[in-house]
């Protein structure tokens, strides 16, 4: 029995007199929320922004110190690595950072096409802090350190913010996708396809949006917009898909979920808008010793969202001609992604990838000039859309405009 | 080996009346009525409610020795009365006349026969009256007790919606009763021993001959006969004596105050323990989910039953881990707590100057004080308390900054759980444990949490009540008893009884029994 | 041997919780790409017909455990020594996971923690467990198993809810042919987790009811089999074999990229707890078979008073087992397959069935 007491006492001892380790207080905490990767000044050296949260500036109910402060502020450092930036910081910051809830990480353009981005990555994959779930941006036309430095109307934190409205217009005008930095990886380590990242601008004087007085009129000086989708070959930036190019990449990827494309009717340009509600794309290949041709079929469905020409909507001969409208619109956009992304040899789409899953063999002879080689393939596309609504009306108004008697 | 001053005086007492003998022929009655009458004076003392009588028949000297606060004064009369009666020249008969009053108080009720001298005072103690017959050395007791009771009111600690709302009182006979009332069987047997030295104390173990196993009645009477102490108040002490596992924080007896309860366990082959003095039952074997049940599920359909059984489940883990898992959420694992709740979190400690296991300990002392209070306090005073404790403990304190809202909810929240486990002695395990916990949490987080639950499982594992494992019938898991365990499921399908704790007489109902809707416009079918 | 009798549902438990472990966290397999899975599914096979093998011998000696029976079939003096080396191996074993165990959980979360810290308090816990008995044990994993369970089933749902699974990631199928999921079924998932049955054969003679030991541990091992195959499959599904095949820990970043409406996120504690329990199961049955196999040995008759010795001797064996954690890997992938958990696995058992069956010849002619 002695000796069990004996057990016992020093299990005791042992929790009261050593300590805990790990035990980090929330009010040692620095709450990181985005991050931002510039160059630094010196060779080799990055400058990394961090935006951290101030937390009594957010919640609700709670007495804050008279909304002087902004909702967040930023802290930068140097270093070759991104954590030896992390540890550096820590000169300027009276808490230690902490990762867990990080969402989003800019990266500069310009770092993005000159030294590319493959060594940015490591940190999120090895520490078991950082998130794989983090988004990324390319900043365009600013450096990404003004980026997390705006602030922002409607939500407070804009690193938050920013995540928020890439998944809005993911959804519903699918020009740009949201891409995480395990997308990211995948993509970089892949030799069937190549990593995409959406870009983010912004819209106005970045030096007004840093302050607070950015929130104090009505028309807002400064705003993010997202813009883009940057496409990169062997971890540099070497492009970027716009509009109807971003489009049709979101088509052939099959991550289109809905948007509004315009086509033209007899007397006015752009006077129909269609809403597309379900769009499913598919990719089959096909090798043959000489070229290799993939198909690609999509699938989809819309509404009429806006009619601005006499068209009688009753007649099915006019939504035929409509969907056919659609069909040309949609595969004019895809051809277009298709070839920039050739003429760039990067491929985007995971073409490779679809080879491998199909042909495995064929894949292992082909997989090392494959950026080259895709440039040469064959793509035909094939789209069969469909109108299913014209909406609540079946004949616009202006067709019931009466002719003025001068 | 650890000398009880009780047990110890015990052997110095009796060591002291062998020396002495004054009355000559101990430990019995004596024959000469003057020598009884003047030892009665001695040993009793000169107590105003112990009333001795004399009456003479003819030249017959007869004593009537009762206590006056124990007794039923009109049953008394009416028992000497009935005793006394003689025809005429009976009382002379010296040889029979005995046998005659013996016979004649037969004619009002029970009597024995008694010669030892402290049976016939222990006899007194309790209410019986004792005649003391003038050249016998035996005495005639007849039971007449009375004496005020408590009514039979309300049960205070185990209260149902719906069910029956009578309880146990302090008077075993009037328990004994209201068992009676619920189990008109004739297998439901009664045996009663006296415990404690002093008090007496008789302690009555009632089960259902046939359904229970006989090993267990065995040990049962061989735990009881055990018992040397010098008083037993209450069932509670009873029940420190007999439990299998002293040093663990869980109960392993359970103790109510419904009759329905004791009838309804009785039914499945247990024992229950009813203490003179003590209005609450005992009863053994036990087991853990046990004390989660609450007498109105059975009186309810069982979709409501199962969901009131899993909220209290539920509620006894949140009572246990609570703060120990805010606790370790805050100081080690913050990236689990979602980012906006986190700011919040973040917003209202912001100024507080302890680490969050201090705070959590602070509040939930206090709130410890406050329950204890509340149950001390004289009603007048409990308006102003429960004010005082909400301003102070709740507002006042988080606008002061010294503990945050946050804080507070969590101590609230896990208050009340606390307070949905029906049975209270096992809630106090769970404020016990509640603080290990924390503590394990404040030094190691999710790991000493998992840690502490795996320990605490396999301690309640390791346990026996009077050797049915604590954990039946989840381990060893037993499938035919899972409709009573944790869950419950329709009476109509509880075909069996708990199979560990009777191995004889499991069928307890019929199949079939499920109740169906009306066929062809006549009475509900069943099937047959 | 102690009275304990061990039902056959607990025995089922604690097969399935020692089988799931510590493998369940880890990548299992990933040498074979993502044919990972069925090279856990050749593993299986390879360790059923282990389990026939072990069964077999059962059968001729349904009360004793394999230290008792090495030395009726192996003579005394010779048997008694391989009985030795068998106590050492468990022991060995046991301070094996342990640092598994230690190390996993030090990446996961508690990274300023000493190790001997962690593993310390693991070894406290199994000891006042064990000090209760084997019984104890045995019906803590009942309920144990199915607070994995549960927990399991609730990380599948999450991960699916959040729509992470991609099918694509694990096609094409045997993309690199048959050759490396042999290669990573043989040795390494034959003896690891399924060739560590033999920590059973000590423990075959308490169950309850002796026909029924191997159709029990039949399906036990299916069950864990399977559960494995599915964990491994998800997680290639939902993060890619790049990353899964690369990763420590591969269950926590699975888990990790579950974020339902940026509510639920960060659901880390599921993989946490799954570590722990499994952990806690897998070393303190072999610990415990240790100390049966040193009890029986040496005949020693309380078998409590072997558990603080023992425990201290496994604490610092974890320690001193490997420096760091790349060689702790390397070891436990190249070097105890081949050379140590072959030959006690597989070798002496085949030898034992062997000699036994001469043996039956020669009486019967």
């Amino acid at each position: 029995m002695k000796v069990r007491r004996c057990i016992v006492i020093f299990t005791v001892l042992l929790f009261v007199l050593t300590g805990c380790w790990n035990r980090r207080e929330l009010s040692d905490l620095a709450i990181v929320s985005a991050f931002a990767v510039d160059k630094g000044t010196k060779e080799n050296e990055y400058l990394v922004t961090f935006q951290i949260i101030n937390p009594s500036e957010n919640a609700t109910g709670v007495a804050s110190s008279g909304g002087k402060a902004t909702p967040a502020f930023t802290v930068s450092e140097t270093g070759t690595t991104i954590f030896e930036a992390i540890r550096k910081v820590s000169k300027k910051l009276s808490r230690q950072l902490f990762f867990a809830h990080i969402r989003l990480m800019v990266i500069n353009e310009e770092l993005a096409k000159e030294e590319g981005i493959l060594e940015l990555f490591d940190l999120f994959e090895r520490s078991h802090e950082a998130r794989l779930t983090s988004n990324v941006l390319i900043a365009r036309g600013t450096d990404a350190k003004s980026i997390i430095n705006m602030v922002t109307p409607l939500d407070n934190i804009s690193g938050y913010v920013t995540v928020k409205k890439l998944e809005a217009t993911e959804k519903v005008w699918s020009e740009n996708i949201k891409v995480e930095v395990d997308d990211v990886i995948n993509g970089i380590v892949s030799l069937g396809s190549s990593p995409v990242i959406s870009g983010v601008r912004i819209d106005g004087d970045p030096k007004e949006g840093q302050k607070k007085s950015n929130l104090e009129s009505t028309d807002v000086p400064a705003m993010l917009e997202i813009s883009g989708i940057a496409t990169f070959r062997g971890g540099k930036l070497v492009g970027w898909l716009d509009n109807g190019k971003a489009k049709g990449f979101m088509w052939v990827k099959n991550k289109m979920n809905s948007t509004i494309v315009r086509m033209d009717c007899k007397k006015k340009k752009g006077g129909v808008a269609i809403e597309l509600t379900e769009s499913k794309s598919s990719i089959k290949a096909e090798v043959h010793r000489k070229k290799t041709i993939f198909h690609v079929d999509i699938k989809e469905e819309g509404n009429v969202a806006e009619m601005n020409c006499p068209a009688d909507l009753s007649k099915s001969e006019e939504i035929k001609k409509l969907e056919k409208s659609l069909a040309i619109e949609t595969k004019k956009e895809v051809m277009s992604a298709i070839n920039f992304a050739q003429k760039k040899k990067v491929d985007i789409f995971g073409f490779g990838e679809v080879i491998n899953r199909e042909d495995p063999k064929a894949w292992e002879k082909m997989k090392k000039n494959w950026n080259a080689d895709f440039s040469k393939a064959e793509v035909k596309v094939k789209v069969e859309a469909y109108i299913r609504r014209p909406g609540m009306i079946m004949k616009p108004y202006i067709k019931e405009v009466p002719k003025l008697q001068d | 080996m650890t000398r009880r001053w009780g047990r110890y005086s015990f052997e110095k007492d009796k060591k002291e009346t062998e020396k002495e003998l004054p009355f000559g022929d101990r430990p019995f009655v004596s024959a000469d009525i003057n020598k009884n009458l003047k030892r009665i004076k001695q040993d009793i003392g000169n107590s105003p409610d112990m009333t001795v009588r004399e009456f003479q028949i003819n030249e017959l000297r007869v004593i009537a020795v009762y206590s006056d606060s124990l007794v039923d004064i009109d049953v008394v009369n009416n028992f000497i009365k009935q005793a006394l009666t003689m025809e005429k020249g009976q009382s002379n008969d010296e040889n029979n006349v005995f046998d005659i009053i013996k016979k004649n108080a037969r004619a009002s009720q029970e009597v024995k026969v008694i010669r030892e001298w402290d049976e016939i005072l222990l006899s007194i103690l309790t209410g019986d009256t004792a005649l003391l017959i003038d050249g016998f050395a035996h005495a005639i007791t007849g039971s007449t007790k009375g004496g005020e009771q408590r009514s039979i009111a309300e049960p205070t600690t185990q209260t149902v919606v719906r069910g029956p709302k009578d309880c146990f009182t302090e008077s075993i006979a009037t328990n004994i009763s209201l068992v009676r009332r619920r189990i008109s069987s004739p297998n439901l047997w009664l045996e009663t021993m006296r415990i404690g030295e002093e008090t007496q104390t008789t302690v009555g173990i009632m089960y259902m001959k046939g359904i229970v196993t006989d090993g267990l009645i065995q040990e049962v009477k061989e735990r009881l006969n055990r018992i040397k102490i010098d008083m037993i108040l209450d069932s509670g002490q009873i029940e420190e004596f007999i439990e299998d596992q002293p040093s663990s924080p869980f109960p392993t007896v359970y103790n109510t105050e419904r009759p329905d309860s004791v009838a309804a366990n009785l039914m499945e082959g247990r024992i229950a323990i009813l203490v003179n003095g003590s209005p609450f039952a005992l009863v053994v074997p036990t087991l853990f989910v046990q004390f989660f049940q609450s007498p109105d599920d059975y009186y309810y359909r069982f979709h409501i039953a199962i969901f009131l059984r899993l909220l209290r489940y539920i509620s006894f883990l949140i009572s246990l881990v609570g703060p120990s898992v805010y606790i370790a959420a805050i100081t080690f694992h913050q990236e689990m707590i979602p980012t906006t709740l986190l700011i919040s979190i973040a917003a209202s400690r912001e100024g507080v100057p302890f680490p969050a296991f201090v705070e959590a300990l602070i509040m939930e002392v206090a709130f410890e004080l406050m329950r204890e209070a509340g149950i001390r306090m004289p009603r007048a005073v409990g308006q102003a308390v429960s004010i005082v404790g909400a301003l102070v403990l709740g507002q006042a304190a988080v606008q002061a900054g010294i503990v945050s809202s946050i804080m507070v909810i969590i101590v609230a929240i896990t208050g009340i759980a606390s307070f949905t486990t029906p049975a209270y002695n096992l809630a106090i395990s769970a404020r016990l444990l509640r603080f290990v916990l924390m503590i394990l949490a404040a030094t190691f987080g999710f790991y000493g949490i998992t840690l502490g639950l795996i320990i605490i499982i396999a301690h309640l594992n390791s346990l026996r009540s009077f050797g049915i494992p604590y954990l039946a019938p989840l381990s060893p898991l037993i499938p035919s008893d899972q409709k009573d365990g944790m869950l419950r499921f329709p009476l109509w399908s509880m075909f069996k009884r708990p199979r560990l704790i009777n191995q004889n007489n499991t069928i307890r109902e019929n199949g079939n029994l499920q109740p169906s809707p009306k066929q062809n416009g006549g009475e509900s079918k069943r099937e047959e | 041997m102690e009275k304990v009798k061990i039902s056959s549902k607990q025995l089922f438990a604690i097969i399935v919780l020692f089988e799931l472990g510590s493998s369940l966290v880890v990548g299992l397999g990933v040498s074979a790409g993502k044919d990972a899975w069925l090279a856990i599914l050749l593993g299986w096979i390879g360790g059923m017909a282990l389990l026939w093998v072990y069964g077999y011998i059962f059968r001729q000696y349904p009360n004793l455990p394999l230290t008792g029976y090495l030395q009726k079939i192996m003579g005394k003096y010779v048997g008694w020594i391989i009985g030795l080396i068998y106590t050492i191996y468990f022991i060995y074993l046991a301070a094996r996971v342990l640092r598994d165990f230690g190390e996993l959980l030090y990446i996961s979360g508690y990274d300023l923690t000493p190790l001997i810290v962690i593993n310390c308090l693991l070894i406290v816990t199994i000891s006042y467990v064990l000090h209760k008995g084997f019984e104890v044990l045995a019906r803590t994993g009942e309920n144990l198993f199915i607070v994995i369970i549960m927990t399991g089933l609730t990380g599948i749902l999450l991960v699916f809810f959040s729509g992470i699974v991609d099918i694509k990631n694990v096609l094409p199928i045997l993309e690199k042919g048959w050759k490396p999921v042999f290669k990573a079924a043989f040795p390494v998932t034959f003896t690891f987790p399924f060739g560590e049955m033999v920590a059973f054969t000590m423990l075959f003679p308490y169950l309850n009811n002796k026909e029924s030991v191997l159709k029990v541990s039949y399906r036990a091992m299916s069950l864990s089999a399977a559960i494995l195959i599915f964990t491994t499959f998800l997680n290639l599904a939902a993060v890619g074999l790049n990353i899964t095949s690369r990763s420590t820990f591969p269950l926590l970043m699975t888990v990790g990229k579950i974020n339902i409406a940026n509510f639920i996120q960060n659901v880390d504690f599921i993989s946490i707890i799954t570590l722990i329990i499994g952990g806690f199961f897998k070393v303190s049955i072999l610990f415990y078979t240790a100390v049966m196999a040193a009890a029986d040995l040496f005949k020693v008759e309380k078998k409590e008073k072997l558990v603080l010795p023992f425990s201290i001797i496994i604490l610092l064996l974890s320690l001193q087992v490997a420096n760091n954690l790349t060689e702790h890997f390397n070891e436990g992938m190249k070097v105890v397959p081949l050379y140590i958990h072959l030959p006690l696995q597989t070798g002496i058992p085949l030898l034992l069935v062997i000699v036994v069956w001469f043996r039956k010849r020669l009486n019967t002619v």
